[in-house]
């Protein structure tokens, strides 16, 4: 159907470009004898002859082939049908009804006019349908060496925003589709793979002695499991029109998901690999090396302690300087010179704490496939492996992944597709309580890996800022802290395996009426191993055993396993009418329904004494004390209750749905959509909640008139479309839901249930609603070498779940409403151009940037404060804050400008943070965007790719873990903000620091000044505000940033040398990524901004072979 | 074929009522009917108890060593070092109140869905978790009469304000402040009705007695003294005054019920609440006791009387065992104070020389003529009837203040007795402890949620961030 249709419309085109043709065989009409005679010269699109070109006549047998201009001349009977042949290009078939000369121009295959759309329902084309879509296929996602699907997608589709939140192998990116459209509800897109919607959810654990971290489910997204080659194409719903028929999950959009699958012919055997060297991240946090920071704390030394010290009044301690200054620990009794001798000597040491947790490392990926089968019996099956080694040490990743896809006809009405696919993921961490990336960006540059034994150093400064200053004690192993021991001590080893298997039933009743059917059922295990070693100071810090004695230096590790699995199915039965009636009316109808559903179950075990030699535990017991009592027995046994347990999640969808698309004159298309869902939650009467969605769209390319102007604008379609989804907000109930409680009430002889009723019910509470509306405009220029789309959106969220605050005295501190109302608006631009074609070069560039505006309409919280990140008028994850004006060269901090509405009447109005608090920007990005540029010449390519983002801003607080407050004592002087702070000094800090503000100096194009807040007071409270709420907004960041992603360069060699070696294709490539950014950000990485995880540089090297 | 199959059952499946289908119960949820499903709910509360997280209806640690040791004048507030987790006087205790404010009101609203809700009556445990809930409910509305009630004027209780009384689940009540009589009555009323179960089992926590305590407490409170007095008598019967060794163990007993304990919060101590506990004393242990509470037990008594040894170390460090709950010595406190409003100065003095025998070693009771004058550093100058402290009150207060020592009831004592203003100096600053302070702020969510809700005096306005 689809190839009928192309045709004709190829068809057509030819007809119109070949007006001159035509018009010059008119003059040769006189030989009416029933050979025609034909002379062509076969071009492509840029005129350039295709030699070699074939030429197959009807009635002979034999085909003829193009000369080295492309030439060809033969006779032919009149009104039999030729096809002129070329690879890579569009068949071009016509019957000769008259001698024939001058071009004809064949068409590349990849410029097909329309597109081959799969919703997950149904297959249809992009011309056929009235949503917005977009769609990426194997050919746009080929060559990158990312592991992850969802990386891969990055950039590529307008109105798809993916960020990724850390660089560690496996982690799932953060994606959202046109805006954030609820408040207290999921936001994330719905992922459907191969018609089946996941559903692999694991539940969660947590008790008070196994935290949520050390049950690790980093594996249990289910889209981390898929193998990127398998894919055909990924096709992203992005407004209700395309979404509808998803129903109540599909407010956050829908990305579908298609494998590949077994096309017709001899076997085809592809092999592909990849090899990738991970280095660090293209940019570096600017920190100070061991010099610079032993000066700058003298520096301080001499300003805020000397002179307090010698007087033995208040001194802070700042940093190993103020240590040996000051005579803390073994560096008392020195004298002067004996100290600056102590000093010289750590300025020896330099290390850079970041090179020394990153690695260099290596990782591969193989990917093999075989496909093929005659029409009605087709196969594919691939095997894949791929290991992701991190940038953090002891950091990897490994994916195992099996496919077999057979797709049947046992009978010309009957069509069966069975697919089975596995995957498997490994991943192993340490298992860390210290962020290793805050630790690195932190840890003083003096600080040693080593002692020169050999052994591992202790950390002498990173935990002893308190106790150095009076204060308590963070009483450490007698070995200290050391970041290596903790990444090789500790390990988290996840272990996921996913199956599924899916049946597909095809029933054709009559030539237009389908019975379809579809059967799914998945199962998934989860495993992970987390080992805190015995000296690690994370199993230092999990003692519940000690903890009441404070003095204890008893260790032990411990294990904490889990193990989990869940079972998935979706079935699916659908009708499916589609008919052409009178040439001019298409109408297609699908009415289905649809079941699914999850068990699923994880259990867990934490053993304290974990030997991993021999892999038993002995649990320790409180160490000896004078006096036992009976409540020791219970909280012993309370400690040992919370060691174990399980966690149970079901649940269940059923589901009616309906859609039809009505088709007039190719033009004028009308589609609607329907679907109500039901679930298994509490309320599920009010739950059974329909949506749909209505849509229209004109393809204005094929109205008579425009058939002037089709050399020019070769296509033109414009859509609009309206509809409704809905969402589901969990966690809050119409009814009053008790919660069972982990624990239990003891007696002496007996055990009693606990419950709590954790949100107030609210029997108005009714599903979350977007309206959404689109306009959009499709148009190629010059036969599609230019092609471009533009959509503007406008989705109105009303009915969101909204926690509006109750008074205290009804029980709950807040209730569940449905009452804020968000609008989303948006344009998205993509644009496709060819900008060079010619016979040996071309030059392909794509490109797409979306804007989004988010606003809150309606927040009906009357206690929603100024400051509150939901403000009506403003969008979600507003920052407010303060105008810095600069710093004030009289006081030494930053000043804000007040607001033109503010009052000042009294002191206290100078401190008010209302008068100063402006609205900032988002940390939502309100533009993102993405490109891509190919070129290639003769057999090589290269292609340039990557993304931008503009307008985010952040708060960029990189918060020391040491600051004033730390120290516990009541403060004399407010600290503005943490920059100001001079304890924050005592731990690594950037090369900046130390140009700034000082009574002598009071420079006011660096940082601000240093203040202590138990030192003397000052008194700027009087001057200027110092809620960190307005003060926070000097750390402004602007994280726009433009990236370039990947770099590609390849080479394929051509057929006819890779004859001999009887391989059909052969290729290499050379791809770098995460190169290079652009961007005012100071940090790392603009896109994950902060001490995290950040994304490595990889350059890797290919090859692909093909049989 | 298999999807054939599939496809007919779903098609059948479909058919079918969904109702069945779509019937899975969330898993650890439900929407309680039984009894035995409302008990839940009670065991949360009761549970919160003895494990050290209630924090406001018995209360635990974190609540009363803050107001013990930031608004007691037991410690020295100015020699601190360290010890952030302790305020330094009353201003700082504030913030925490709303805290207080909303936990109570939940334990009210749990009581309110038993009492409302629960449709089984009659059964032995719909009885004993409504005889719980009562009193429940009433300890809840008494904490929040102490704490956001002004002290009681006797002879004014209908004009002074009262607590918003939410008798009922019902999310959209808007509730404004009854009389502070009004705040009473139910309060009495719940215990009453509590009683009227006759709950004796222990699992439950708050049997007769325990309430008859809590009753006893609010006639005390509200100074009924002669509704207090054949209470605290009963109790002190039933429960007698515990000495020597018997008293030391009791005292020194850190979890569970021992001696003439009622109720004890702790009795079954989770290992997190253990770890919280420590840290406080921790904290504690960086606070001196104060010269004035020290110079509460005579130069003598401080040979003699077994509570000196028991509560302070010889470098002024609380050594005592925190104890948050009821045990009968209040009792006797209670009576001796009772004797003295209701004019009988002779009976009060025998009643607090009783106690006094049971502490001091080798005792000679008091007579009226050997009474020493209200020493000049006690902050307390008038007692609860706003009279001049007489040289028996003071007698009787300072028994109570050393008895009482890190019980959570200085605060209270001083709020009784005239609500005294006084300050304390830390780090150059001076802190001054105001009357208004005594009772706290009405949370501001509730003010501006709830139309023409009176604040207390004192918090007008509003301290922004």
């Amino acid at each position: 159907m689809k190839s009928i249709r192309i045709r004709n419309i190829l068809l057509l085109l030819i007809c119109s470009l070949s007006i001159s043709v035509s018009l010059y065989a008119q003059a040769k009409q006189a030989n009416d004898s029933a050979l025609i005679y034909v002379k062509v010269t076969i071009v492509d699109s840029f005129r350039q002859p295709l030699a070699g070109a074939t030429v197959q006549i009807s009635t002979k047998k034999q085909s003829l082939m193009a000369d080295e201009q492309g030439e060809v001349s033969f006779w032919v009977e009149k009104n039999a049908f030729v096809e002129f042949k070329y690879i890579g290009m569009k068949t071009l078939s016509m019957q000769i009804t008259k001698p024939l000369s001058g071009h004809i121009t064949l068409e590349e295959e990849s410029q097909e006019l329309d597109q081959v759309v799969v919703t997950g329902y149904q297959r249809t084309t992009k011309r056929r349908t009235t949503g917005s879509l977009a769609t990426l296929t194997a050919k746009d996602i080929k060559g990158s060496p990312t592991t992850n699907l969802d990386m891969l997608m990055q950039g590529k589709m307008a109105g798809v925003d993916i960020k990724s939140v850390s660089g560690r192998p496996g982690q799932a990116a953060k994606i959202r589709i046109r805006g954030t459209n609820t408040i207290t509800g999921n936001a994330d897109p719905l992922w459907v793979i191969d018609g089946v919607i996941l559903q692999r959810d694991i539940p969660k654990i947590s008790t008070s002695q196994v935290r949520a971290q050390d049950f690790n489910d980093i594996l249990a997204n289910g889209i981390s499991g898929i193998n990127p080659n398998d894919i055909e194409s990924i096709t992203v719903l992005k407004d209700a029109s395309a979404a509808a028929i998803y129903g109540s999950r599909a407010a956050g959009g829908v990305i579908v998901v298609t494998t590949k699958r077994g096309k017709e012919g001899k076997m085809q055997v592809n092999y592909s690999t990849n090899v990738s060297m991970i280095t660090s991240p293209p940019r570096n946090a600017n920190l100070m090396n061991s010099k610079e920071k032993l000066a700058w704390e003298q520096e301080l030394w001499n300003e805020f302690s000397a002179s307090g010290f010698a007087q033995k009044k208040h001194y802070p301690v700042v940093g190993v300087v103020g240590m040996i200054r000051s005579g803390y620990g073994n560096y008392a009794g020195m004298n002067a010179a004996e100290q600056d001798a102590a000093i010289a000597s750590l300025a020896n040491y330099n290390t850079d704490w970041f090179s020394e947790l990153f690695r260099n490392s290596i990782s591969q990926s193989h990917y093999l496939s075989l496909s093929g089968g005659a029409s009605h019996a087709l196969y594919y099956l691939s095997l894949g492996y791929s290991q992701n080694n991190g940038l953090l040490k002891k950091n990897d990743y490994d994916r195992y992944n099996v496919s077999a896809k057979l797709d049947l006809k046992p009978h010309n009405r009957i069509k069966l597709n069975f697919t089975a696919d596995m995957s498997m993921q490994q991943s192993l961490s340490p298992s860390l309580n210290v962020d290793p990336f805050k630790y690195a960006y932190f840890a003083n540059p003096y600080e040693r890996v080593y002692n020169d034994d050999g052994s591992l150093a202790a950390d002498k400064t990173y935990f002893n800022l308190t106790h150095i200053n009076g204060s308590y004690d963070i009483k450490l192993p007698k070995e200290g802290f050391n970041i290596l021991r903790e990444i090789n001590e500790s390990s988290v080893e996840a272990k996921n395996l996913s199956a599924s298997l899916i049946a597909g039933l095809n029933l054709r009743i009559t030539n237009s009426f389908n019975l379809e059917g579809l059967a799914s059922f998945g199962y998934t295990t989860d495993t992970s191993d987390n080992i805190n070693g015995k000296n690690t100071y994370a199993a230092w810090m999990d003692r519940p055993f000690e903890a009441s004695e404070t003095n204890s230096d008893r260790r032990y590790g411990s294990i904490t396993q889990s193990s989990s699995y869940n079972t998935n199915y979706n079935l699916r039965g659908q009708f499916h009418y589609f008919n052409t009636f009178a040439d001019k009316h298409y109408v297609s109808a699908l009415l289905g329904s649809e079941i699914r559903g999850q068990y699923s179950k994880s259990i867990f075990e934490k053993r304290y004494g974990y030997d991993p030699v021999s892999g038993n535990s002995s649990m320790p017991i409180y160490p000896p004390r004078d006096k036992w009592e009976y409540a020791d027995l219970i909280s012993y046994a309370s400690i040992m209750d919370n060691l174990s347990g399980q966690s149970i999640l079901e649940n269940a969808f059923a589901s009616f749905y309906f859609s039809l698309d009505y088709v007039l004159l190719k033009r004028y298309i009308l589609s609607l959509t329907a679907r109500s869902d039901g679930s298994n939650s509490f309320g599920s009467k009010e739950q059974f909640n329909p949506t749909g969605s209505a849509g229209f769209s004109w393809n204005i390319d094929q109205e008579s008139f425009m058939q002037a102007l089709k050399p020019l604008i070769s296509s033109l379609s414009f859509r609009a479309a309206l509809g409704y989804t809905g969402n589901i907000n969990k966690s809050v109930f119409p009814q009053l839901v008790m919660d069972y409680s982990k624990g239990f009430r003891k007696t002496h002889d007996d055990y009693y249930r606990i419950g709590s009723i954790k949100n107030a019910p609210n029997k108005h509470l009714r599903w979350e609603k977007t309206q959404d509306m689109k306009v959009s405009i499709d148009i190629g220029f010059l036969n599609d070498r230019l092609r471009m789309q533009a959509e503007l959106y406008n989705r109105h969220t009303y009915d969101a779940v909204t926690g509006v605050p109750t008074p205290y005295s009804t029980g709950f501190p807040q209730q569940s409403y449905n009452t804020s109302e968000l609008l989303n608006q948006g344009a998205e631009l993509s644009l496709g151009a060819t900008l060079i074609k010619t016979r040996d070069w071309r030059l392909n560039l794509t490109s797409n940037i979306a804007y989004n505006r988010n606003r809150l309409l309606k927040y009906d919280a009357n206690a929603s404060s100024w400051n509150s990140p939901y403000y009506v008028g403003y969008p979600l994850n507003r920052i407010v804050g303060g105008k810095v004006e600069g710093i004030d060269r009289r006081l030494g901090i930053y000043t804000y400008k007040p607001r033109p509405d503010a009052k000042f009447e009294t002191a206290a109005d100078r401190g008010l943070a209302e008068n100063y608090a402006y609205y900032l920007g988002t940390s939502n990005a309100p533009v993102n965007g993405g490109y891509s540029l190919s070129l290639s010449y003769k057999n090589w390519y290269a292609g340039l790719g990557g993304s931008f983002s503009l307008g985010g801003k952040i708060l960029n607080k990189i918060l020391s873990p040491v600051t004033y407050t730390k120290l516990g004592k009541k403060v004399i002087e407010q600290i503005p903000q943490h920059t100001n702070d001079l304890y924050r000094n005592h731990l690594n800090v950037t090369r900046d620091a130390s140009y700034r503000w000082t009574p002598g100096n009071p420079i006011t194009d660096g940082n601000p000044r240093i203040i202590d807040a138990y030192g003397e007071y000052i008194g700027l409270d009087n001057y200027m505000v110092s809620s960190s709420v307005i003060t926070d907004a000097s750390q402004l960041e602007d994280v726009s940033y433009f990236k370039f992603g990947s770099l590609m360069l390849g080479y394929n060699f051509s057929k006819e040398s890779l004859r001999k070696l009887r391989i059909s294709s052969l290729g290499f490539s050379f791809s770098a990524s995460n190169l290079l950014i652009i961007t005012n950000y100071s940090g790392i990485d603009p896109e994950t901004p902060g001490a995290v995880y950040p994304s490595p540089r990889t350059f890797s090297v290919g090859m692909s072979v093909g049989f | 074929m298999k999807t054939k199959t599939c496809l007919y059952l779903a098609v059948l499946l479909l058919t079918l009522s969904c109702q069945e289908f779509l019937n899975i119960k969330p898993y650890g949820k439900t929407i309680p009917k039984t009894a035995e499903e409302f008990s839940a709910l009670i065991h949360k509360h009761l549970n919160d108890i003895e494990n050290g997280s209630d924090r406001a209806l018995v209360g635990n640690a974190s609540r009363w060593i803050s107001l013990d040791t930031g608004c007691g004048n037991d410690f020295e507030n100015c020699l601190t070092s360290g010890g952030a987790r302790l305020p330094i006087y009353m201003g700082d205790v504030i913030g925490g109140s709303q805290d207080i404010y909303s936990n109570l009101y939940q334990a009210i609203r749990d009581c309110n869905i038993v009492l409302n809700e629960m449709e089984e009556k009659g059964s032995l445990l719909s009885d004993k978790l409504r005889a719980t809930a009562h009193a429940l409910r009433g300890v809840a509305y008494f904490q929040l009469l102490r704490m956001f009630c002004e002290a009681p004027e006797a002879g004014n209780f209908d004009q002074q304000n009262g607590l918003s009384l939410i008798l009922s689940f019902d999310m959209e009540a808007r509730t404004l402040r009854s009389s502070l009589q009004q705040s009473i009555d139910q309060i009495e009323d719940d215990f009453r009705k509590s009683l009227s179960y006759q709950l004796e089992d222990p699992v439950f926590l708050f049997t007769q007695d325990v309430v008859k305590g809590y009753m006893a407490r609010l006639y005390f409170w509200t100074e009924a003294w002669e509704q207090v007095l054949p209470l605290a008598q009963e109790l002190l019967k039933k429960y007698p005054l515990l000495e020597g060794e018997a008293y030391e163990k009791m005292m020194t007993t850190a979890f569970d019920r021992t001696g003439n304990q009622l109720l004890k919060s702790y009795s079954a101590i989770s290992s997190s609440n253990r770890n919280d506990l420590n840290s406080f004393n921790s904290s504690l242990s960086k606070r001196p006791v104060s010269r004035r509470f020290l110079d509460s037990f005579s130069a003598e008594e401080k040979n003699n009387d077994i509570r000196y040894k028991l509560w302070v170390n010889p470098q002024r460090q609380a050594i005592k065992s925190f104890f948050c709950g009821m045990r009968t010595a209040e009792f006797k406190l209670i009576e001796a104070e009772c004797l003295y409003h209701l004019q009988r100065p002779e009976a009060a003095l025998q009643s607090i020389n009783e106690l006094r025998a049971k502490r001091i070693g080798s005792y000679t009771p008091l007579t009226e003529a050997e009474l020493p004058p209200p020493a000049d550093t006690e902050i307390i100058r008038t007692d609860a009837s706003e009279r001049e402290l007489s040289p028996l009150m003071a007698l009787i207060l300072r028994e109570r203040r050393k008895e009482l020592f890190l019980e959570g009831d200085r605060f209270f004592e001083q709020k009784r007795n005239g609500s005294p203003e006084y300050w304390t100096a830390h780090n150059g600053l001076k802190y001054t402890n105001r009357k208004f302070m005594y009772t706290f702020p009405i949370p501001i969510q509730d003010i501006e949620t709830v139309k023409g809700l009176q604040q207390n005096p004192g918090y007008k306005d509003l301290i922004s961030y």
